[in-house]
């Protein structure tokens, strides 16, 4: 079930009339929102609701089991359990396939005819996001820093709580579960804030993510010998504001879905080619992401805390890992490698660089930045390393004259990098305006902007890209 | 990596604290207006769009549903601002 679509809305309609109306009798409405989540998750697929009830039941199990034993090397051996389970789960749906042919090419280098089962296995919606939740779940209540839920039927719900279920934010337990105890108590709405993040969300996605899609991105990328250079290089541009305004989009939705609900998620995009590093752009870029791999995954590596060599170990590996995360091909490998040398690289020039420069150079970062930011965007969308070469090559000798670039894309890529202006809280008083309307301008006021965003899109809407990982 | 930025929603627990928002109450009622005005501006668009569904019940409880629906925003004139868009555009 897409959002912008008209079964979401009716959907949406539906669950948040029955939460309205079940919210102060806490046992049923979690029954009621928990088979809702289940209703858009198994929209896809039926088969995909069991999938993460099996990972509820196993994931709350081990979590009351780790909280139970007091044993250190017991609770380690638990933890090991979970996360080679969660890994487990994620690998055979997402990675057996990619895997198996790279053992399959191995062996037959060193001359063994020995292949692998090819398993006809589809990749569930979502299972990056909801076994990140589930991971950040159960290692925190090893680290004693969260109590395993009373129920399985609450850590259920946070697992599939339907607005972030399939493409983030990542939230965690800590942050979920105790909006989950006093639900029932939520006196006070930002409906501001929610209406407007829905709409900016709906307007990145179905005008801007949209129509770049189809006017440049996709028939070059897909065929990047026979364009030439500026056709190439604003494909890549095009390519940058279509994933944040397609990834923003979704995440904005599921805020605003979230929030009128009564439930704050954070914020997972804050304009992040408004970045003068790449560090910076990992402050501001996917944060619930970048958020996750440091406190899992970075830190527990020993962080920053054991020398420079180990510092720059840490950090490429955190990003070949983090690029790994996204799919199952050696270009998201090359996506995530090139980050981890930018960061690496970007460390070790630290002291030459001056930390409060003139806008000049602050400009001038900004402009770089975005650019590495973009080299590494042809790798993670191109569908192999032939294709990002030849769009490199392209962009770097052929000089044939362009065919897609027209005023009206200038005008989308301006329009689309313009909307980062709409991150944070960049809009606060757009939503305290629009807070203090009556209920009937503030509806009417939302239809029409909605009916201007339906005219301006084109007819159906293509799935979100992160819908894939 | 960043260890400054946090897990939490800050903007909305500021908001929060300033008790910044409306009641529930309120917010169903926006809802609901923003549903039935949605649904008037767009009916046409919605009834072409089940029209042009893949034959079957599913398409033919579609067609029957958004049809008055379609009939009622021409009527009172609530479909133009749409078509005036789209026209424009095209």
């Amino acid at each position: 079930m897409l959002f912008p679509t008209t079964v979401f809305a009716v959907f949406y309609l539906i669950v948040y009339l029955g939460h309205r109306r079940l919210v102060q009798r806490s046992a049923i409405w979690k029954w009621f929102i928990l088979t809702a989540s289940y209703v858009f998750y198994g929209y896809w697929d039926w088969r995909f609701a069991g999938l993460i009830a099996l990972s509820s039941i196993v994931n709350h199990a081990l979590g009351v089991t780790m909280h139970r034993t007091s044993h250190e090397s017991r609770r380690r051996l638990w933890l090991i359990f979970a996360v080679v389970f969660n890994l487990g789960l994620l690998g055979f749906f997402k990675y057996y396939g990619f895997f198996s042919i790279q053992l399959y090419v191995l062996l037959s280098r060193v001359g063994l005819a020995w292949s692998p089962p090819l398993l006809d296995i589809i990749l569930p919606v979502g299972i990056s996001f909801f076994t990140f939740q589930a991971m950040s779940y159960v290692i925190d209540i090893y680290r004693r820093e969260l109590e395993p839920t009373r129920t399985v039927l609450d850590f259920a719900l946070y697992l599939a709580f339907f607005p972030q279920l399939v493409a983030g934010p990542i939230v965690r337990a800590k942050v979920f579960l105790p909006q989950l105890d006093h639900i029932g108590r939520v006196d006070r709405i930002d409906a501001g804030r929610g209406a407007v993040l829905i709409l900016t969300g709906l307007f990145k996605k179905i005008v801007i993510a949209n129509y770049l899609s189809a006017h440049i991105v996709d028939p070059v990328f897909s065929q990047p010998e026979a364009y030439g250079r500026l056709d190439n290089l604003f494909a890549v541009y095009g390519y940058a504001i279509q994933i944040y305004c397609d990834f923003s989009a979704y995440s904005d939705i599921a805020i605003g879905i979230a929030l009128l609900m009564g439930f704050h998620f954070p914020l997972n995009f804050n304009a992040p080619y408004f970045a003068g590093s790449i560090q910076d752009f990992w402050r501001r870029w996917h944060i619930s992401l970048s958020t996750w791999l440091r406190d899992y995954l970075y830190i527990p590596l020993g962080g920053s805390r054991h020398g420079s060599f180990l510092t720059y170990r840490n950090l490429f590996l955190t990003f070949l890992l983090g690029g790994l995360w996204h799919g199952a091909a050696w270009t998201f490998v090359a996506w995530g490698a090139l980050h981890g040398a930018y960061l690496m690289v970007e460390r070790m020039g630290r002291k030459l660089i001056n930390p409060s420069p003139s806008l000049f150079w602050r400009g001038v970062r900004l402009v770089a930045v975005f650019h590495l930011v973009c080299l590494s965007w042809v790798f993670f969308r191109a569908e192999t390393f032939e294709d990002a070469w030849y769009m490199l090559r392209q962009i770097a000798m052929d000089a044939t004259p362009s065919e897609w670039i027209t005023p009206t894309l200038l005008l989308a890529l301006a329009v689309g990098w313009c909307t980062q202006f709409l991150d944070g809280d960049r809009l606060r008083k757009a939503w305290d305006r629009a807070g203090t309307w009556p209920a009937w301008a503030q509806g009417l006021a939302a239809a029409i902007v909605l009916t201007v965003i339906l005219a301006l899109g084109p007819k159906g809407v293509s799935p979100f890209i992160y819908f894939q990982f | 990596m960043s260890t400054e930025h946090t897990l939490k929603d800050e903007i909305g627990d500021a908001r929060e604290h300033a008790h910044v928002g409306v009641p529930p109450q309120h917010v169903t009622r926006a809802l609901l207006i923003f549903y039935a005005a949605a649904l008037l501006f767009n009916a046409t668009s919605l009834h072409e769009q089940a029209r042009l569904m893949p034959y079957g019940p599913w398409r033919d409880v579609c067609v029957a549903i958004s049809k008055p629906f379609a009939y009622v925003s021409t009527w009172t004139g609530l479909s133009k601002p749409r078509e005036w868009i789209e026209n424009k555009i095209n």
